[in-house]
């Protein structure tokens, strides 16, 4: 530590005001604070700082984030020996998933770093630190087979078009990561949608054992709705308790309600994550499939009969709660406004979900959606509050 | 003199409308011909290309008259109806009316080994808009010889392939058609299909095809189309043998 | 007669500082409908082109006779006029681009560009620098749109002019066309890019707060 200290002390005459090498300033600072509580006093009015400034908040998220990642690893393993017939250990399954996320993290860290940096330094403002915590959400919310370059184009792109141009850290009116995500399924839909991709190595087709099958449970659920039935890929039936712990193929990140609860506890202990969010879109979407659930009878869409509460424990609805919807910076801000995002976005999400038949998955469309109508849900929050405020104002005067 | 008064404003508008009306008139007439052919032409090639037949704008009226050398208006008991012209026929509309009153066209085409194909134009609807295309089969009435497909509006990557011959159309090619249990009264989604079109199911089975990965409700519009277009045809193929 | 730097003026502001795309902010939808090949935005540019030329010169012919009261309807049956028959031609020449181009040629009419075009200056000015003013409206038109198709056409098709000229090497590596770039929205981004660059580049362009 002392060591690091020595260095940035050194450094720092070079990149001050008059400094040689000013113009990396940001470079500089990025990486200072990350390793040291930022010195920096407030000189005008009244402010409280404390030791939680943003980065350290970012990287309380990305911890909260690591159960459900290294489930991921795991799991992604684990469907890969499932599908090519061998008999695994723990070990082998967890290095497996290790050689196949790594690489996604990397790419998607290499492409947002260099997005922030370059950004930086034409703006001549600070690194912002928001990409600690979309660089970790975009592996865990795309299949394992997507090739690399694939997720360095969709990060650099969801960056640029999703945050920088509108100002950067704080600005963005989209969730960068689901940007990402939004940008990969409509851009190269083969590589985000179909039942060959979410198991690793499936859609190279080698090795694979006779009549696996790599739908997720979602594409099963839509093809042939809920009959109790919901299977691997070798036609084992799943019970609740497997979907709920994970053991299901699906996006890396996504599969297990279990660990990214864990993460929900962490974000809430600490203040990070807001609860009003997460229940009311958990609500939001139990609305919306016990209201599917009744109307099954009446339609011949087999995936209505999927009971709601399956709904919260498959594909990415768990996530996207916790860790989607949640995001301070494009969700609505006022309290009551928080309520009514969050239930919309659930209820959405299963509309999207069930009624829409080209996307057996709902929530990235419903976060982003919602995402886009949080100033208007605030607004209006703010001029009710107004308009009584003022109708008791008023009555009081008289 | 005054631009504002409303004699003037009446005559100005008179003589304007009279003269765009003219000019309008004009070009239309005088162009109607070019454009009808091009519309006839570009049928041509499509009927040829689904008995595998390559051809240009400049040549395809040529092969037209040359391969295609019967074409017939049937109605639902499959009997030949002269009134109407097959080549005109719109199967937008035709689809829309009642089995009873429907007429579908059918042409006949020789090739140059001296077989005779059936081709027959199917019309349905894929996920997002219409799709399209012809099928031809061998003088059994049961094999595919070959098929095209066109759409409006699907996604691309996915639906859309549906248009494109070596991920699709192809493995239509030496399909057989089911008619056995094709029930004119159901919708085609309620009976068994006249050729499946399903995800993993077309290697080694004579009556399905392999939809494509992502693009289910596509494949299913197909197979949907299929049943619905070719199963009317089939009092028709009975007759015929 | 010959062209005064005035008359140039007509020509050149368009293409950049006058841009109606990236500054006027007009004629937006037809850039988003016909980007996604090259050809299909060449020949709208041009159809563009022609049409303002001729509804230009014709609404600066009659400018003086034109009653006041009717003048956007006389406008507007010459647009509409020159549109149809336009139509027509394309339909009879160019069968497969006219596919492509479908309602959108009709929906020139609509294009804010013309009026605009019409009503800001045929209606004030000789025919000469009307016509001007309509080949550096066109033309600045057409820049864009061209710039646009040849981004949409490469990234979403891997073409340039309906040839292939991303290698199939490429593909084979696991390279894959971008299907976003052929979807209406990203012309949309596309369009902001330029405009993005543009206002970098061209500071006096970004409009002030308040």
């Amino acid at each position: 530590m002392k060591a690091l200290r020595n260095l940035f002390d050194n450094l720092k005459p070079h990149v001050e005001k008059d400094g040689k090498f000013h113009y990396l300033h940001s470079t500089f600072d990025a990486f200072h604070t990350l390793f040291f509580v930022p010195n920096r006093v407030t000189k005008v009015g009244a402010h409280i700082r404390d030791y939680i400034d943003s980065k350290r908040s970012m990287a309380l998220v990305v911890l909260a984030m690591m159960p459900a990642l290294f489930f991921g690893i795991w799991n992604v393993g684990y469907h890969h020996y499932l599908a090519t017939g061998v008999e695994a250990t723990f070990m082998m399954m967890f290095l497996h998933g290790l050689i196949k996320v790594v690489p996604i993290i990397a790419a998607s860290y290499t492409a947002g770093l260099a997005v922030e940096f370059t950004m930086a330094q034409i703006r001549g403002h600070e690194v912002n630190e928001g990409f600690l915590v979309s660089g970790m959400l975009v592996p865990l919310i795309v299949p394992v087979d997507v090739p690399l370059w694939m997720v360095f184009v969709a990060t650099a792109f969801a960056l640029l078009f999703g945050k920088e141009v509108f100002g950067g850290t704080g600005m963005n009116i989209l969730n960068p990561a689901l940007t990402a995500r939004a940008f990969l399924f409509f851009a190269y839909p083969a590589q985000m949608s179909g039942d060959f991709i979410w198991i690793s190595g499936l859609s190279a087709g080698e090795g694979i054992v006779d009549g696996f099958s790599g739908a997720t449970c979602l594409a099963q659920a839509a093809a042939e709705g809920f009959t109790g039935t919901l299977h691997n890929g070798l036609g084992q039936a799943y019970t609740f308790w497997d979907m709920f712990l994970g053991v299901i193929p699906g996006s890396i990140g996504e599969t297990s309600t279990l660990m990214i609860m864990i993460g929900a506890v962490v974000l809430l202990v600490t203040g990070i994550g807001n609860w009003k969010i997460m229940l009311s879109f958990v609500l939001g979407g139990l609305a919306m499939g016990l209201l599917l659930n009744g109307l099954a009878g009446y339609s011949d869409n087999a995936y209505m009969t999927l009971p709601a509460h399956y709904h919260l424990v498959l594909g990415g609805f768990a996530f996207g709660a916790v860790f989607m919807v949640t995001d301070p910076v494009s969700a609505a801000q006022t309290d009551k406004g928080k309520w009514i995002y969050g239930f919309l976005a659930g209820f959405f999400s299963i509309m999207i979900r069930v009624l829409n038949p080209a996307y057996p998955e709902g929530v990235m469309l419903s976060i982003l959606l919602m995402n886009v109508f949080a100033p208007l849900i605030d607004h209006y929050v703010i001029q009710g509050h107004i308009k009584r405020r003022l109708a008791r104002a008023t009555a009081s005067a008289k | 003199m005054d631009t504002n008064s409303n004699s003037y404003i009446y005559i100005f508008s008179s003589v304007m409308v009279i003269i765009v009306a003219a000019a309008l008139s004009l070009a239309a007439t005088g162009l109607k011909e070019r454009q009808d052919k091009n519309v006839e032409i570009e049928k041509k090639q499509n009927l040829l290309s689904c008995v595998l037949i390559e051809s240009t704008v400049e040549d395809a009226e040529a092969k037209f008259d040359q391969h295609i050398v019967e074409k017939y208006t049937i109605d639902h008991q499959g009997k030949v109806v002269d009134a109407v012209d097959p080549f005109t026929i719109d199967m937008k509309a035709e689809l829309a009316k009642s089995i009873e009153e429907r007429h579908m066209p059918v042409f006949i085409a020789k090739l140059d080994d001296g077989s005779t194909k059936t081709i027959i134009p199917v019309r349905g609807t894929g996920l997002w808009g219409p799709i399209w295309g012809y099928v031809s089969l061998n003088d059994d009435n049961k094999t595919i010889y070959g098929a095209v497909f066109d759409h409006k509006s699907e996604t691309p990557g996915l639906g859309a392939e549906i248009s494109s011959y070596d991920q699709f159309q192809k493995q239509f090619e030496g399909k057989t058609i089911e008619l056995g249990s094709y029930d004119p009264a159901k919708e085609a989604k309620q009976q068994a299909p006249v050729l499946a079109v399903t995800k993993g199911m077309g290697e080694g089975n004579p009556n399905a095809v392999d939809g494509i990965s992502g693009g289910t409700i596509t494949s299913k519009g197909v197979q949907y189309m299929l049943t619905d277009c070719l199963g009317f045809f089939s009092p028709y193929f009975n007759q015929t043998h | 007669m010959a062209l005064t730097s005035k008359d140039l003026k007509l020509v050149t502001n368009p293409l950049n500082m006058e841009n109606p795309i990236t500054v006027q902010v007009l004629g937006i939808c037809s850039a988003l409908a016909i980007t996604v090949q090259m050809k299909s935005a060449v020949v709208m540019a041009l159809s563009v082109t022609v049409v303002l030329i001729f509804s230009n010169l014709i609404t600066s012919l009659l400018r003086n006779t034109i009653p006041n009261r009717i003048r956007i309807i006389v406008q507007l049956t010459i647009v509409a006029a020159l549109v149809i028959i336009v139509d027509q031609i394309l339909k009879a020449y160019v069968y497969d681009v006219s596919k492509q181009l479908s309602v959108f040629v009709g929906l020139i009419i609509t294009n804010c560009i013309l009026m605009g075009r019409l009503e800001a200056f045929a209606m004030g000015n000789k025919p000469l620098p009307s016509v001007l003013d309509a080949i550096g409206n066109g033309a600045g038109y057409g820049v864009i749109l061209i710039i646009v198709a040849f981004l949409r056409e490469l990234l979403g098709s891997g073409k340039i002019w309906g040839y292939q000229v991303v290698p199939d090497a490429f593909y084979e590596m696991g390279y894959v066309n971008n299907g976003l770039m052929i979807l209406p929205p990203m012309a949309l981004i596309t369009v902001g890019t330029i405009i993005w660059v543009q206002r970098s580049r061209y500071k006096q362009l970004i409009e002030q707060n308040g």
